[in-house]
C-alpha cells in the first residue's frame, strides 16, 4: 500500500466528499453536509493516523528511542 | 532508482494538493502529510542497513556502545521531530512547531549529559596530571 495509490484514494476521497456536498446542497439537504465531510475526514483520519504510528512504531524500534 | 520515485511522488503529492487546496482544504493537507510519509517509507529500509553498518563498525572498535547508542537516539530524535514540525507548519501554526522542536532540542540534550559529563571527567583527568 506504500506507493502512489495511496496518496491517490486520499485524493479521492476528498473529491468524492466535495461531489457529495455538492448534490446535498442541491436537493436543499445543508445539514447532511457537514455529517459527510465529517465521515470522510474521520475515514482519511483512520488510514493516516494508522501509517504514521506505523513510521513512529519503526522509528523507535530502529533507534531504540523511547 | 529509488530516488527518482522519491521525486515524482514528490511532485505528485505538490499536484494533489493544489488540486484539493480549493475543493477541500483539509484534506489537501492530509494528503501532504501522507505524500512525506510514503517518501519515508521508501527509504527506511537503507535507514536499517546504516544503522546495522554502524553499530557493526564500533562493535570491534574501543567506542563504548553507551556513546553510540546515545548519538543513533540523538539522530531517530531529530528525525522524529523534524518530521513533526513541518507538519505542524504545513497545516500553518509555526508557533507549535517552534515548540515541537523546542521539545526535541531538550531531549536531545538529556540523552546527550553521558557524553557531555564522560568529556568532563576526561578533561578533569588530564588537567589533574
Amino acid at each position: 500500500m506504500f506507493g502512489v495509490e495511496i496518496i491517490f484514494k486520499i485524493a479521492g476521497i476528498g473529491i468524492i466528499i466535495a461531489i457529495v456536498n455538492q448534490v446535498l446542497k442541491k436537493v436543499d439537504r445543508e445539514e447532511l453536509t457537514t455529517l459527510t465531510t465529517l465521515a470522510g475526514m474521520v475515514m482519511v483520519l483512520l488510514i493516516v493516523v494508522d501509517m504514521v504510528a506505523q513510521l513512529f512504531g519503526t522509528l523507535r524500534n530502529l533507534f531504540g528511542l523511547y | 532508482m529509488d530516488i527518482i520515485k522519491i521525486c515524482m511522488i514528490g511532485m505528485l503529492t505538490a499536484f494533489c494538493v493544489l488540486l484539493l487546496k480549493d475543493i477541500k482544504g483539509e484534506m489537501a493537507l492530509l494528503v501532504g502529510l501522507l505524500g512525506g510519509l510514503v517518501i519515508i517509507f521508501l527509504v527506511i529500509d537503507k535507514l536499517t542497513s546504516v544503522i546495522t553498518v554502524f553499530t557493526a563498525l564500533t562493535q570491534n572498535t574501543g567506542i563504548s556502545s553507551e556513546f553510540l547508542s546515545a548519538i543513533i537516539k540523538i539522530v531517530g530524535l531529530g528525525l522524529v521531530v523534524d518530521f513533526s514540525a513541518g507538519v505542524c507548519e504545513d497545516v500553518g501554526n509555526k508557533g507549535l512547531s517552534e515548540k515541537i522542536v523546542f521539545g526535541g532540542k531538550i531531549s536531545i540534550l538529556y540523552v546527550a549529559l553521558p557524553i557531555i559529563t564522560g568529556l568532563f571527567e576526561l578533561i578533569g583527568g588530564l588537567l589533574a596530571k
